[in-house]
């Protein structure tokens, strides 16, 4: 027999079924709209952090451009560009390298401005311009802080640079701009006009001059690699080097979506949890679906009819719930993922923000949806009418009555305990769950200690250091001036300071005695290991291979003349462990005396105790010698001075050696009340100078702390919020659904004579009696699990900066909000179970 | 002497082409200890009138009084004491509470009230009402025959002035609703109750005492 399926009256029983249980509805929209605004956030935060670590690849890279083609003449530029690969090119052409040793280990090229390739490098000045006319010159600030330029427009700049034939030139410019390159460039550029090139080299835009760097955006950015030799064996060009950008690298790709991932896990507890709250709330109403599905059958719908109409009312509460609930992700977003990543002078929300998470939140949302259906949908298609009308007949009741028959109100309300108990359990297990991993992350973020970081970051509260010792590929010029002693005086007579410790360094040209570079000779090619001695160990670093040829074949080697006290002192007595002598602070005071820092490799490695050393034509006897931890020390020496011996001397002794010299780097201590209003001084300070100095604060500190100790326990944190907001939502529906499934139940009970008052009492004991059974669940439980299950996974950790710490927390701040819901819901019920008079509660009108 | 009275009551449903004339200015006076039948078409305004009279409902227009008790000037408490006291109900659908054992049932309207049950009382009407050895079970376990005499029994624990009952046999075979009926009969002469029952089935209606015939919410004559 021909089954008439019209398909058409499903679609519409679901506009009516709209229609007439508004309430129901709209309840499943919000819950639609939740889910999707949860969803969304996660695949928003996912693909934020994912692009994220994809344009710290493109910074470490240098550039925007996928390929950059280098060496290239003009006509071979112009090859490249016409290919149909391509979808846009930038064009740099070179005019030389600077040279000066005190850039340091950065590369930074003389070209020839153009906007577009500034553009694609970052390099367009924030202050003043790009230079307009012969003789302007623009650049980055860490250039300027090693070179010693002032931060002002139309300052002199006197630059060394070397041209492609190898010849070196000084030549002087005035600068038009500046800008703050990014600290992770190792390249940059200085730009200058055409004019200004012509006259440096004369036709460097020559024809034969390959000189041009191309920078390529592609179509499609997959597989660089064979792209970029692709497109140079189509346009019949060879010998051409070139880079692929970091970002697109497979590999890249990869570690950032395997980064990225912990960020998309909780899709799968939206799925989990959005599947039962929905489910739930269609749950609640089934008795009355179940009344009308068999009425249905009974007229002769067929099952595939019943499956459209279920499709068609999910989709259309997927639907519904879409605009609102992409509307909460993405303000979720907003909140949340500008504190996760962090960096950009944009809002990372915005700056990241892309379609396709909203689209994959619809689809999910569907799915789940569907999904909460499904089981309804079999249940619906496979019974008769008999067998759906049978299924919602009132329960047997179970165990045994009271024997005196007498019913309490704590006893009928103990009886609907009983009732849903597989919800009830349910629920209480996934509150347990939410709690416990709130419980696990706060106690991993209560247990992350900020003073122990702060103090292992920075062993002092402020770093101010030279411009040209910020990054540790810059060279320290110590000619450089930015700071002096009058700056640290100035900072000691500022009420917020407890201390002010000065470092001052100075390089200078040594002869070692033959005693001294037969002992360092000796030491260097002791045995590292089975395979290589200490000198092949450091094979990898040709300067300080140089440095130490030179030693054991002149004698000569460079000393490091460092002048310190206070923090400075301290923190290399701490961590350079004396190989010969002690230390002596009388002695050391006295200014008779120096220590000497060199490997940190047993043994000594310099003038040992009681040798003497002369120090610009001053002798000094070596009060000890230490492996010195220079990891205090900012910025990086001269190639010259790879291979050193450091000499620690007072500062006053230092001064006396090297008048004038100015400070390498300050360590400033605060009163830590008072950070606010120091650090509003230091605002100030930095920007009435004119030369670049590297401050590094506290709140710095504290900021990266915050944001290492949040990123540590975001993921888990998302996951369990979200779980305890769709668990509360569960539990909600739990005592919703026992209460207005059971208004006629109510109608009998009052018209056997319950009063109002007794019902709501009734009503309040049940919920009391399930928010007491959440709270046996919870407190033993969760305790148990704080006290004796995270000691073992905050050791399983093992980070240097936890020390375990109890705290339930997430408990007691879960707890009242489980209690007022358990009570407050059944009551706010109480108005929709009771609205009608008891006859039309106990059905029938007549 | 009347046990309910009821003068000119009006209830009314919709509005407009939608008013449903459910009472329409009913009069009627039940004499107290007789069995009165309340029989009519379908959507006549039978358990309107029985709900009005039992307290589960207000009237529009009227007023209702049974034993004495002027049901307009009470309020929704007043009204829960009433009902547990003054009236027991008797529904077709049972309405019992399915997760109570059939004692608990019985003895719901008393636990209700907080009233201490008579003993001997309770003993006399199960084993009237054949339920002693089917005390501990629940109503799920009952035939219908036996859940109604369980719904009897609970409607006459407290001792009601005046018993309602809406098509008691209306879910039961016919040697079921025989029984039950004969039950209600024999408790309400047996206790010297009023019963007012509505019911579709004309032999039933000729055992009662007396037969009020209703038709758009009014008493035929």
């Amino acid at each position: 027999m021909l089954a008439n399926n019209n398909l058409k009256v499903c679609w519409r029983l679901v506009r009516r079924d709209f229609r007439f249980h508004r309430v129901k509805n709209a309840v499943l929209v919000l819950a639609a709209a939740l889910v999707t605004g949860l969803y969304a956030f996660v695949f928003l935060l996912g693909s934020s952090v994912q692009a994220g670590f994809l344009l710290n690849y493109q910074y470490t890279y240098g550039s925007t451009s996928h390929i950059l083609y280098t060496g290239l003449t003009e006509h071979q530029a112009d090859l490249l560009s016409q290919n149909a690969n391509i979808q846009s090119t930038v064009r740099l052409s070179t005019v030389g390298t600077l040279s000066d040793p005190l850039v340091g280990q950065r590369v930074v090229q003389l070209a020839v401005t153009d906007r577009a390739y500034a553009e694609t490098v970052l390099s367009l000045p924030t202050t003043g311009r790009l230079p307009e006319t012969a003789g302007e010159i623009a650049m980055d600030e860490f250039t300027m802080n090693s070179l010693g330029i002032l931060h002002e427009l139309g300052a002199p700049v006197t630059l060394q640079w070397t041209d492609p034939e190898g010849s070196v030139h000084t030549d002087a410019f005035t600068l038009s701009g500046w800008w703050a390159s990014p600290t992770n460039f190792s390249e940059a550029c200085t730009w200058i006009t055409a004019d200004t090139a012509g006259q440096l080299v004369p036709g460097y835009d020559g024809e034969a001059a390959h000189n041009v760097t191309l920078g390529v955006t592609l179509y499609q950015p997959r597989d660089l690699d064979a792209q970029a030799e692709q497109i140079l064996a189509d346009q019949g060009i060879s010998g051409v080097s070139y880079t692929t950008n970091l970002a697109y690298n497979e590999a890249r790709l990869e570690q950032a979506a395997g980064q990225a991932l912990p960020y998309y896990a909780p899709a799968l507890l939206v799925l989990l949890c959005g599947f039962l709250m929905l489910y739930s709330i269609v749950h609640v109403a089934a008795e009355r679906d179940s009344a009308f599905f068999a009425s249905l059958k009974a007229l002769g719908m067929t099952p595939r009819q019943i499956r459209r109409f279920l499709v068609e009312k999910g989709c259309a509460v997927t639907a519904l719930g879409l605009i609102p609930g992409w509307g909460i992700g993405f303000l979720l977003h907003l909140a949340i993922t500008s504190r996760i990543i962090v960096g950009l002078e944009e809002n990372p929300a915005l700056y990241f923000l892309s379609w396709p998470p909203f689209l994959a939140a619809g689809l999910c949302t569907l799915a789940t949806a569907l999904l909460a259906y499904l089981l309804p949908m079999l249940a619906l298609s496979r019974r008769t009418p008999a067998q759906l009308l049978q299924g919602i007949r009132p329960r047997r009741g179970r165990g045994r009555g009271n024997r005196d028959g007498r019913v309490t109100l704590p006893r009928l309300a103990l009886g609907t305990l009983a009732q849903s108990r597989g919800r009830t359990v349910l629920s209480a297990v996934v509150l347990l769950l939410a709690v416990v991993l709130l419980t696990d992350v706060q106690i991993q973020y209560a247990s992350l200690k900020e003073d122990i970081y702060l103090s292992a970051m920075s062993p002092w509260d402020y770093s101010i250091v030279d411009g040209s010792a910020y990054l540790s590929l810059q060279r320290y010029n110590q000619e450089n001036l930015g700071i002096t002693d009058e700056t640290a005086e100035a900072l000691l007579a500022r009420p917020e300071v407890t201390s002010v410790s000065v470092l001052k360094s100075r390089e200078i040209l040594l002869t070692a005695p033959e005693a001294l570079r037969q002992r360092l000779e000796d030491y260097y090619n002791q045995p590292y290991d089975e395979t290589m001695t200490l000198r092949d160990s450091q094979s990898g670093f040709p300067d300080w291979v140089a440095g130490l040829d030179r030693l054991t074949e002149t004698g000569a080697y460079t000393g490091l003349v460092i002048g310190l006290e206070g923090d400075y002192l301290d923190y290399m007595l701490t961590y350079s462990p004396f190989t010969s002598g002690e230390f002596d602070a009388d002695a050391f005071a006295s200014g008779n005396y120096v220590i000497a820092g060199g490997a940190y490799y047993e043994g000594v490695s310099t003038p040992a105790a009681g040798e003497t050393v002369t120090l610009a034509g001053r002798t000094f006897t070596v009060l000890g010698s230490v492996m010195h931890d220079n990891t205090y020390l900012s910025g990086s020496n001269s190639r010259e001075a790879a291979f050193h011996i450091a000499y620690f001397v007072p500062m006053e002794v230092f001064d006396q050696l090297f008048p004038g010299q100015g400070v390498r780097q300050l360590a400033v201590n605060i009163d830590h009340g008072q950070q606010d209003s120091f650090e509003a001084y230091l605002d100030a300070y930095e920007q009435d100078l004119n030369q670049g100095v590297g401050i590094t604060r506290r709140s710095e500190y504290q900021a990266n702390f915050e944001t290492a100790r949040l990123n540590m326990v975001l993921p888990q944190l998302i996951v369990s919020a979200v779980l305890l907001g769709i668990a509360l939502l569960n539990f909600v529906n739990l005592l919703v659904a026992k209460t207005v499934c059971r208004k006629q139940e109510f109608a009998v009970y009052q018209s056997l004579g319950m009063t109002h008052g007794q019902l709501r009492l009734l009503l309040l004991l049940e919920g009391g009696l399930h928010g007491l059974i959440m709270l046996l669940v919870l407190c033993p439980l969760t305790a148990l699990f704080a006290r004796f299950i995270m000691p073992g996974i905050i050791e399983g950790i093992g980070s240097w900066a936890m020390v375990y710490t109890f705290s339930l927390t997430p408990l007691w701040l879960s707890l009242p909000v489980i209690l007022v819901l358990a009570a407050g819901v059944p009551l706010l019920c109480l108005h929709f179970v009771t609205r009608g008079t008891i006859r039309e509660r106990l059905g029938g009108m007549e | 002497m009347d046990m309910v009275s009821v003068h000119h009551l009006k209830k009314y449903y919709g509005k407009g082409e939608n008013l449903v004339k459910a009472l329409d200015g009913m009069d009627l006076t039940i004499e107290k200890g007789k069995f009165t039948a309340i029989i009519g078409a379908s959507g006549s305004g039978k358990t309107t009138l029985l709900n009005m009279i039992g307290g589960l409902d207000v009237p529009d227009e009227g007023e209702v009084i049974v034993d004495g008790v002027n049901l307009s000037g009470l309020r929704e408490k007043e009204l829960a004491v009433f009902r547990r006291s003054k009236v027991g109900f008797v529904y077709q659908n049972f309405n019992l509470v399915s997760t109570l054992t059939v004692r608990e049932n019985i003895l719901f309207p008393l636990s209700l009230a907080g009233s201490t049950p008579d003993a001997a009382f309770f003993d006399e009407i199960v084993g009237l009402l054949r339920l002693s050895d089917r005390l501990d079970a629940f109503p799920g376990e009952l035939s219908g025959g036996g859940q109604q005499r369980v719904a009897i029994a609970r409607a006459l624990i407290a001792k009601p002035a005046i018993l309602l009952a809406d098509e008691p046999t209306g879910n039961l075979d016919s040697k079921s609703g025989q029984n039950v009926l004969g039950l209600l009969k024999l408790s309400v002469e047996t206790y010297h109750q009023t019963l007012v029952m509505i019911t579709h089935n004309l032999e039933i209606a000729q055992m009662a005492d007396r037969v009020v015939r209703i038709a758009d919410g009014r008493i035929l004559a």
